[in-house]
Formats: C-alpha cells, structure tokens, sequence
C-alpha cells in the first residue's frame, strides 16, 4: 500500500470501519512509515479532544427565534392565495429534476419547431389562391380548474384566523368604550378631560409599540379596564384595584 | 438535555390502548396516546410552568410531589394527520418546564380543518408550582394548585377550583368559572360570564363586557366588579375595613352583603332600591350606614353604580 491509499482511507481506519484484511494491511503500513503514523496520531489526537469538549446546548433564544420564524412564515403561508400555495408545492416537488427536465424541454423545443416548421409549409398557400383569414376568432385561454379552486381551510390558517379575530374583538370592544367615554367626558372637569386624553394617547403609543398577538391583546385588556371604570364612574386616573395591580 | 440532569422515567406511547381523558368522555377512542413523567433534579425543584395549548383541551392537577407526569391524547382522521401534531416539553434550569404544541404546515401536508383534529393535555404538577397556562378553543382546568397562575383562552372555558396564590384569567368569548380561590382574583372576560363561587383572598377583580359576573360566598377584602352590558348578581361577606366597588354600563346590580362591622354604602342608579335600609339622597347618590362605627376604625366602604340601568342592595343578617 501507498501512503496515498493509507491516507485516504485514515479516517475510516480511526472509526473501526475498514474490513478485516485492509485493516490490517494500513495497520502494517503504519508500522512501518513514520510520516503515515504521524499523520494517523495527530488525527486520533484531534478526535479525542473533541470528544472531551463539554456539550454545547444552543441557547434558549435561538430556539425560541427559529420557532417564531417557522411560525411566520406558516402564518404567511396560510395567508397566500390557494393558487399560489399549489403552484410552490409543485415547484417545490419537481425542483430536483430540474436538470433532467431542462434537456426534455429543449428536446420537446426542438421537436416542436421542426413540425412547425414542416406544418407551415405543408399549409403554404399556392400561388395564385387566397390568403387564410388572419383575424379568426380563437377559443379562450382555459385555466386549469385545479389551479384556480381554493384550498381547503387547514388548521394552521384557522389559528391564525383565531389570534386576527381575537385582536379584533378586543380593538372593537376598545373603540366602543372610547365613545362611552367620550360621551361622559362631555361632564367632566378640565383637569379630568386633560387626564383621560392623556391617557388614552398612552394607551394608543402602547398599542402602536406593542407586538401584535399576545402582546397587544394584553395592552388592550388593561384600555378596557381603564375605559370601563372612566365611562361608568368617571374614574380617570386609573386608581382601580386593577389599575395599582398593574394589567391583568 | 442531559445537563439539566432531567430523568425521563417512562415514555409510553400507545395506540388506542389508553383511557379516555377526563377531561372529556364523549370523545373517541383516541388514536395516539402517550405518558411521560420527569423528576426535577435534585434540590432544584419545578417552580413553574408555561404550557400552551392551541389545539385542544389542557388539564392541571396539584398534588402533592415533586414530578411532573403529562398524559397526550392526539386525535385525527388518519395517521397523516396525527404526524403532523407535536408536543414539546421543555424543561429549564431555572425550574420552568415549558410544554407546547404545534402542527405541521407548509407546503407538504395534506390540510384538515381543525375540527378534524386536536391535542388534549393532562398534566400532574407539583401543588407549588406556579401555572401559566393558554389555550385558545378548548377547555382550561386548573386544580389544586398553591401558587396561583395566570391563564388566557380565547374561546374556550375557564374552569379554576381550589387555588391559593394570585390568580389571573383572561379570556375573550369563553366562560369563566372559579370556585376556591383563596388568593387575589383578577378574572377578565370580553364577551362571557364569571362566575365566582368561595372567593376569600384579599383582592378580588372582575370585568366584563358583553357578560354577567356572579358571584357567591365571596369575602375578599377588596371587591372591584365591573361589566359594561351584563347584570351583576353578588352574595359576599364584607370584611371589617372592606372596600367594594361594582359598577355597570347597562347592567343591573343586585348585592346582598353580610356585614360583620360597620358599613357605609352609596349607590346611584336609574332606580336604587336599599330594600329596607334607611337612606339619604344627595345629587344622584343614594347613601346608607348600616352600624355604628367603633373608635377611629374606618367603616367598611361599598360603591354601586349603573349608569343605565337598576341597583338592589340588602344587608343579609
């Protein structure tokens, strides 16, 4: 054996890998070369200092960000029209005979061109005769059905219609609070109408900084609270037990 | 994993083999089941958890242990589908275990309504550990916990029994029930009920929306009700130095309290009736002592108030 054989085939030797009779036979070529068996040393060296090295989790973060990734990109999915849901999978399943594909397609070109070729001038008018109408009416494009017809709701869509409707049942229940409370604030002292829009652009800058989801729901829940107590007992200044108690 | 030094003591995936979840006897025979059970390590007990669950019902039992045991039922049409649904349970070293569960998407999975499928969760917790917990169309229990916890649903009932520590519900069109509860209760609906029942903590809050709040054996110190439509039906107990305000848009307040002490009360309402309280009227407000006061002790104060609508109150002896 060469010390190029020996050398391609090192790693499979360090993993137990090789058969009995090449085993042995780079075993006899490491006696018996000093460059090989130095080479063969450094690299079970390296392997045993990587397997000592402690196990590396990947940070919480990482998965957590991965995860809400995945999510989006599941939401938009859902939210693209059926269409193009079907047009991607199917790009998606023959992608990898692209190669094959693009030489049938020229070979289909090719063909294609010849027979038109040939049918035109099978079609070639005699001199002397008249010309075909060029303005004949054509049937309609047809789109293909399967293309065209909408997918069937899939869960993932229907959650991520939940969270959509849950936030806006919350903003709509807001917005119809604000005007209750606009309505008592036609009796209010200066220094309470001064109070309630102050907070009420608060709420609105929460609302606008907030992550949609959870996030703004939450902020939403405590504008209720506060809303509530100012349309009802024209409580302004959030000094409820909810309001010292911090959102709910 | 293995750093957090978590011990999986049994994984038993099953099919069709398990017992129905007690959650729910109408369901079928689900077609994948499975228990697993994790023992904290040592001295670093579960403090809390964060589970959620989008795709069915979700279970949480106190008792008193250290491990957790989580029980899955997964139901779909066909093996295809059940494949695509996942629970993740993760534990942390600070003594969180978070549990979630997801659903395949993407442009692969052949798509099924979710009517078609769901993911029922039973979990036995530690009593001490604190609950976080959501859902969005199913069921919500939680018993027999020590710590309290804070639990959302979108559309799916809140059911809370035998709860000590701080409790927060939210929840947008599903009922809230809580019964127990002796710590402070901040209950939030949208559009659906609360009803308390046995509430004894030192706070407890309630809104509504589109929803009525009732409200039995309640001895809270500090009582804030609120709806903004639905009628407000409540028998509490009002402690010595107690505070109560309940309060309503459109909805009709009917309060009978057992005081053990002084008590001055004051409502205004389209009509207020005090039932055979003495009373006094000033502007809008109907007010009543009940009782004298004793030294400098403050009396025990309760507010009632519906814009548009009725308030009953009656001292119960």
């Amino acid at each position: 054996m060469k010390c190029d054989d020996v050398r391609s085939k090192l790693t499979a030797y360090l993993d137990g890998e090789l058969e009995d009779t090449r085993g042995s036979a780079v075993r006899g070529h490491l006696r018996g070369c000093d460059a090989c068996r130095a080479m063969a040393s450094d690299e079970a060296e390296l392997r045993d200092g990587l397997r000592a090295l402690p196990p590396l989790d990947p940070p919480n973060a990482l998965w957590s960000g991965i995860q809400a990734r995945l999510a989006a990109e599941e939401v938009a999915d859902s939210e693209r029209p059926g269409w193009r849901r079907a047009l991607t999978r199917v790009a998606a399943r023959w992608r990898p005979m692209a190669p094959q594909l693009a030489l049938g397609t020229m070979a289909l070109a090719i063909a294609v061109l010849v027979l038109a070729v040939r049918y035109r001038d099978s079609r070639q008018p005699e001199p002397g005769t008249a010309p075909l109408a060029g303005n004949a009416p054509t049937a309609p494009v047809q789109q293909p059905l399967a293309m065209m017809a909408p997918m069937p709701g899939d869960v993932i869509a229907e959650l991520a219609s939940d969270r959509a409707d849950r936030t806006a049942t919350y903003q709509h229940v807001a917005d119809a609070l604000v005007e209750d409370a606009m309505t008592a604030r036609a009796n209010w002292p200066d220094d309470h109408k001064q109070a309630f829009d102050t907070k009420l652009a608060a709420f609105k800058a929460e609302l606008a900084a907030a992550p949609e989801g959870r996030g703004r729901d939450k902020v939403y829940r405590s504008m209720i609270r506060y809303l509530q107590n100012a349309a009802i007992r024209d409580e302004v200044s959030a000094t409820s037990l909810a309001g010292t108690r911090g959102a709910p | 994993m293995k750093r957090l030094a978590i011990v999986v003591v049994m994984l038993v995936p099953a099919v069709a083999l398990a017992d129905k979840p007690k959650t729910d006897s109408k369901k079928p025979d689900a077609p994948e089941h499975a228990v697993i059970e994790i023992k904290p390590k040592a001295d670093h007990p579960f403090k809390q958890l964060a589970i959620e669950n989008t795709l069915g019902d979700l279970r949480v039992e106190g008792y008193d242990g250290d491990n957790i045991t989580v029980e899955t039922w997964k139901y779909a049409p066909d093996e295809d589908t059940v494949d695509r649904l996942h629970v993740a349970l993760m534990p942390s070293p600070d003594g969180t275990v978070r549990l979630v569960t997801s659903v395949d998407g993407g442009r692969e999975v052949k798509p099924a309504p979710r009517a078609a499928m769901h993911v029922d969760v039973l979990m036995r917790v530690p009593r001490n550990a604190r609950i976080e917990a959501a859902v969005t169309a199913g069921k919500l229990s939680v018993t027999n916990v020590d710590s309290g916890g804070d639990l959302d649903s979108s559309s799916g009932e809140i059911v809370v029994s035998n709860v000590a520590g701080e409790l927060f519900t939210h929840s947008v069109t599903g009922h809230t029930s809580i019964v127990q509860a002796f710590g402070s209760v901040d209950a939030a609906t949208v559009d659906s009920d609360v009803s308390l029942d046995t509430i004894g903590g030192e706070k407890l809050v309630a809104s509504a929306n589109q929803g009525r709040i009732e409200g039995r054996r309640v001895s809270s110190r500090e009582i804030e009700l609120t709806t903004t439509d639905g009628r407000i039906a409540l028998e509490a107990e009002l402690a010595l130095h107690g505070h109560m305000i309940i309060s309503s848009l459109h909805g009709d307040i009917d309060v009978r309290l057992r005081s053990h002490g002084p008590v001055v009360a004051r409502a205004r309402g389209v009509k207020v009736d005090f039932r055979n309280v003495p009373t006094t009227r000033q502007n809008d407000w109907v007010t009543a002592a009940i009782g004298r006061a004793v030294g400098s002790d403050p009396m025990a104060m309760v507010e009632l108030q519906s814009r548009f609508a009725n308030v009953q109150f009656a001292i119960v002896q």
